[in-house]
């Protein structure tokens, strides 16, 4: 653990110290917040967090804390503090519609980075997350062996090099086994040969470990991946998980160092792609009402918004709906922020809006594509009074789509 | 005596602002180097992000788009206190510019709006406070500047002090020369105030803009994050 006294905006960039103050506390955000929706507690809410830390930052770096000795702060507070940050989804929709503009989908997981350096993270789903990607490369501690016999379609060839790899993903391989199913089916009916790293090199991405604040092993992670990659001759890295493309997008470089030695590519992406290329045709019809869940750290996260619906809208027959909040400003399903089972009561509560929306609307399925949106949604569901099918994109898709014979 | 300890608290609280604005430019400097926690992917900004940015510094748009009656309020309130701001500092001017003239009636308007404003804001807080968010610190700043508004409304509508004693206190406060203290209860209990508010002004004024541009330019950007250009 770091000094205590220690300011509280060393992990933080200057612009963000800068957003922290930016915030005018107008509260209009708590509209938007997932969290508020079902709990009502406008003391967990963004400009009460952000209030609190400012506290922290002038007790620690203000002023009088320069030329005076820095005041202890309130254990009870730092507590207080260190659960609110952690309730959070890390959805984004707070910064989304924020008056001004704070990005906060970034700013919660190093302000929980803060406090985890700080020794106040005591939930053992974030603490034991270290040990288990360095004994068996995924955050959950499931067996290594698992990660792709159990849905790895037999058909399916893998290359041994390729410029096309595939990413799986430890939310997919172990909690959303027919979404991974679904990409690599799609993957092969689009025909070109594509490798994949094997059970024990395809490690955790480092997404939980960065949204929790445990960015200790991020670099090493990266690296790892990379570097395989690379081996493999690589010049496209596809994945379907939207947290996992997220810190590829946005954090690998930093953590490699340099310019990743590849393009990351969404799955939806690269079956838009493959669409317009006629590489891949959809010949069998679907007539449903389908809704499209945009998931926070694709839309909000990396901007892949319309991907997915040129995918579904490329399914003849089907009628596509939207959920009131879509696209950029899309609810958070309730599975974010890498503490979904400690805080379960609420990730259950926010994902039945999410059924519930879909129901009224009359929709025939409710369409994912987010391992974890996939398993709490799921979850959801059982034992909640509306009942809808629950299928991922690339699921749904595999099922419909056949490869072009050239 | 009064005259002299009013003069010093208004130089005090002048300063302590200065310290407060020195701070956030600091920190402005350092940001306009270091802008985000991640790669940029879009190194060049290009002109459009500017335009937006100065056009919601104006209108407010991301208010605007998140609550029409917030934004009512908010809007009418920012550009009367900025009309206000400008109206005052003819006392701080031994010869006022000519473009400051030309504001003075712009300025006499915003200073009937800004505690209506105010008041607007304050009775919006309270009809929606269930289930949402009050801050404490906002009531009480947006109180104060209800209280300096109103006195200062009244002494334009009903009890004018001499406004010539007045501009020669203010002048005095800078020149480091301290002068009578006007004749008004009403007065001192306008620049007291103001003088407390002064050190307590919200940070977001001059934070605010600098994260807007950040917050267009990373909209701009994530066209371009896994896109290819």
């Amino acid at each position: 653990m770091k000094d205590k006294k220690e300011s509280f905006t060393r992990n933080l960039t200057p612009m963000q110290v800068m957003e922290l103050d930016a915030c005018t506390q107008c509260g209009e955000c708590l509209q938007h917040c997932p969290v508020q929706e079902v709990t009502g507690r406008p003391s967990i809410s963004t400009p009460e967090k952000i209030r609190v830390f400012r506290e922290f930052i002038k007790a620690t770096g203000g002023l009088k804390a320069r030329f005076f000795n820095p005041k202890e702060i309130d254990k009870e507070l730092l507590q207080d503090f260190t659960k609110a940050v952690f309730e959070c989804t890390t959805c984004g929709a707070c910064g989304q519609k924020c008056a001004v503009g704070i990005n906060t989908q970034r700013l919660w997981p190093y302000l929980r980075k803060e406090m985890f350096d700080r020794g106040l993270v005591d939930y053992e789903i974030l603490t034991n997350m270290p040990d288990a990607i360095k004994k068996s490369g995924n955050p959950y501690n499931f067996p290594v062996e698992e990660r792709f016999k159990p849905w790895f379609p037999e058909q399916v060839k893998v290359a041994e090099k390729s410029e096309i790899a595939y990413y799986a993903g430890c939310s997919g391989v172990y909690g959303a086994k027919p979404m991974v199913r679904g990409d690599v089916l799609v993957l092969d009916a689009i025909g070109d040969p594509f490798t994949m790293l094997t059970e024990e090199e395809e490690v955790c991405c480092g997404f939980p470990l960065f949204i929790s604040g445990q960015h200790d092993m991020l670099e090493d992670l990266t690296k790892r991946l990379v570097e395989a990659y690379k081996a493999k001759g690589t010049k496209v890295l596809v994945c379907s998980c939207p947290c996992c493309v997220n810190v590829m997008t946005r954090d690998w470089p930093a953590f490699y160092g340099k310019e990743l030695p590849f393009k990351i590519r969404h799955m939806t992406q690269y079956v838009a792609d493959a669409l317009k290329q006629r590489k891949i045709m959809v010949k069998k019809e679907l007539k449903e009402r389908i809704i499209y869940h945009d998931p926070c750290y694709l839309s909000r996260g990396v901007g892949v918004i319309e991907e997915p619906r040129e995918v579904l809208r490329a399914i003849p027959g089907i009628e596509l709906l939207e959920f009131d909040r879509h696209g950029s400003e899309s609810r958070c399903c309730g599975a974010g922020g890498a503490v979904r089972k400690v805080f379960n009561e609420n990730a259950i509560a926010i994902g039945r809006l999410a059924i519930d929306e879909a129901v009224a609307k009359k929709a025939d399925k409710l369409i994912l594509s987010c391992p974890a949106c996939y398993g709490k949604v799921n979850e959801a569901m059982q034992d909640h009074d509306r009942k809808i099918p629950i299928v991922d994109i690339m699921e749904l898709f595999a099922q419909h789509v056949e490869r072009v014979e050239t | 005596m009064m005259n002299v300890m009013i003069s010093v608290a208004a130089l005090v609280a002048y300063v302590f602002f200065l310290v407060r604005f020195a701070r956030q430019s600091i920190i402005w400097f350092r940001a306009s180097r270091h802008a985000a926690a991640y790669p940029i992917f879009l190194t060049k900004v290009p002109a459009s992000v500017y335009i937006t940015t100065v056009l919601d510094i104006l209108f407010f748009r991301r208010i605007f788009n998140t609550s029409k009656l917030l934004w009512t309020g908010s809007w009418v309130f920012h550009i009367s206190f900025f009309f206000v701001t400008l109206r005052h500092t003819r006392y701080f001017f031994p010869s006022l510019p000519d473009c400051l003239i030309l504001l003075q009636p712009v300025g006499l308007i915003a200073g009937y709006l800004l505690p209506l404003s105010l008041l607007y804001i304050i009775a919006l807080r309270t009809v929606q406070k269930k289930d949402r968010y009050a801050s404490s610190y906002n009531y009480v700043i947006s109180g104060m500047l209800f209280f300096i508004s109103t006195i200062g409304l009244t002494m334009r509508m009903f009890f004018r002090p001499d406004l010539l004693s007045v501009k020669q206190f203010a002048l005095g406060i800078f020149g480091l020369s301290p002068q009578p203290l006007p004749d008004s209860m009403l007065f001192f209990l306008h620049i007291g105030l103001f003088l407390l508010l002064l050190p307590f002004l919200p940070p977001h004024i001059i934070a605010a803009p600098f994260v807007n541009l950040e917050a267009n330019r990373r909209m701009e950007e994530l066209r371009y994050v896994i896109h290819e250009r």
